[in-house]
């Protein structure tokens, strides 16, 4: 029982980790495509969104 | 060579012009995307143990012909060109045939929203493939020359913004459970 609980956080701390890590990479990606302020201001602003009330339960 | 008059510039030009700042800067952002994509091929419930297998041989290929494709410093002309669609299209191989975990009744969804934005990448990836091809001197007409550049980076913007979506849809399933 309790392994199966350690599994179960292990996996959901697993989950957020890599959740928060692609909202990283790929904010720090498009924000280095994006050449141009504007642009970069509008991948700030969808990385914004997506993280915004998500991927929080654990 | 890029003339030296304008500071529009395609992706590839800052790779040869600015190779070490480049490689430096984008491992650590692809490499944090490609940990996620596998994760996301791995985790699809949706999808047979052996479907998921076949898809993680694209995601893996992707990885290594993008690093081709960010060495265009040494690696010119057709072979580049070569790996650059190779990297494309396998990423819209994978984005078009993963769903990864997702809250359940989204998939139909996923699929629509990704669909969409894939065939828009496309295409404005294959307007600015079309047009570097068929004028020699692209460079030399100022408009020309920007509408590409604004058209190669509008194609990698709606590449990147699959993964938001698929991000989206798993900070969802995060929460829902």
């Amino acid at each position: 029982m309790e392994d199966a609980c350690e599994r179960e956080i292990t996996q959901r701390v697993m989950e957020k980790s890599i959740y928060f890590g692609s909202v990283l990479g790929t904010s720090l990606f498009l924000i280095w495509v994006a050449w141009m302020p504007l642009l970069q201001v509008c991948v700030c602003v969808c990385a914004c969104a997506v993280v915004d009330g998500h991927g929080d339960g654990v | 060579m890029l003339s030296d008059d304008t500071t529009t510039t395609t992706i590839s030009h800052t790779f040869a012009k600015y190779n070490a700042a480049a490689t430096i800067y984008l491992i650590g952002p692809m490499s944090l995307i490609h940990v996620f994509r596998v994760y996301r091929t791995i985790n699809d419930s949706s999808k047979s143990a052996m479907y998921r297998k076949i898809i993680l041989i694209p995601v893996l290929l992707s990885q290594s012909t993008l690093m081709v494709v960010i060495r265009y410093d040494e690696v010119h002309g057709i072979w580049h060109y070569l790996f650059t669609g190779l990297t494309f299209v396998l990423l819209i191989i994978y984005h078009n045939t993963i769903i990864g975990s997702c809250p359940k009744g989204f998939n139909d969804l996923i699929i629509a929203q990704k669909s969409k934005l894939s065939f828009m990448s496309a295409t404005s990836m294959a307007i600015f493939g079309i047009m570097q091809i068929s004028h020699k001197h692209i460079q030399k007409d100022r408009i020309a020359w920007d509408s590409v550049c604004v058209l190669e980076i509008i194609a990698v913007l709606l590449l990147g913004s699959l993964d938001i979506v698929d991000t989206y849809y798993f900070g969802l399933f995060i929460n829902s459970r």
